[in-house]
């Protein structure tokens, strides 16, 4: 496997190039929603918290 | 129309974007920016010696140096000098086999353009174990930057989309989604500055 720095200017990838910015704003809250769910579910508060 | 951004402009050969100031890399206020970059002085001064010398070699090119220091001592261990490729180097995750006694790694590359952190510098120093990771910019700016878990491209890709799409310039877009990242702390980034002021326990 390659590994590589780079200073390259971010590109839109295809699947997102249409999309208007409410809906990228969507899709950003809603992997942020399931990020936080994961995080919860790994570290539980401790009983009788 | 997109935000004006001279730097997504120049793409080619020599120009003033690529060309270092040499007066502002040698001042203080330069020099200070490494002062906060850790508690271990020795790495922080290694690190500035280590900028300058990747500046001065790669000053006025689109091509890219990067040196792996040891965090405790501050000493280099090992270094690419002589990409061919512009804006970008390239190495096997073999390469790191032969380090695999120093525990913790820092890197240090330099961004001809001047743009943030990339998301390849965030997934490489995630599979190497980087500690750290310094991005010495041409026009004098110094990103550190580094991550605590697999750095989530989705995220990325979909937050620089939208501030893209929100007409932001590249380099905007890149840094805000940084920013936001950061403080979600689904990675660690931050601009060094001469006023930073290191956080004693």
């Amino acid at each position: 496997m390659i590994n590589y720095e780079d200073d390259r200017p971010f590109e839109i990838p295809e699947h997102l190039k249409n999309l208007t910015p409410e809906q990228l704003h969507a899709r950003v809250e809603e992997l942020l929603a399931k990020i936080e769910k994961e995080r919860t579910a790994n570290n539980p508060p401790p009983l009788g918290a | 129309m997109y935000e004006e951004d001279d730097r997504e402009e120049s793409r080619y050969g020599r120009d003033k974007f690529k060309s270092i100031d040499t007066g502002f890399i040698e001042s203080g206020e330069y020099r200070r920016k490494f002062d906060c970059i850790s508690e271990n002085e020795k790495l922080n001064r290694s690190l500035y010696q280590t900028a300058k010398k990747i500046l001065y070699h790669r000053s006025g090119t689109e091509f890219e140096d990067m040196f792996w220091l040891d965090f405790d001592t501050g000493k280099v261990f090992a270094s690419i000098t002589d990409m061919s490729e512009p804006s970008r180097v390239i190495y096997p995750m073999s390469f790191m086999d032969k380090h695999k006694h120093i525990s913790r790694k820092v890197t240090i590359h330099n961004h001809p353009r001047s743009m943030p952190p990339s998301f390849g510098d965030f997934d490489s120093a995630y599979r190497n174990g980087y500690e750290l990771g310094i991005v010495v910019c041409h026009d004098g700016t110094v990103y550190s930057y580094g991550v605590t878990s697999f750095p989530n491209k989705e995220v990325y890709d979909n937050l620089s989309s939208e501030f893209r799409s929100l007409k932001y310039s590249t380099f905007t877009s890149q840094l805000k989604t940084l920013e936001k990242m950061d403080s979600l702390n689904l990675l660690k980034f931050k601009e060094m500055t001469a006023n930073d002021q290191l956080r004693r326990r």
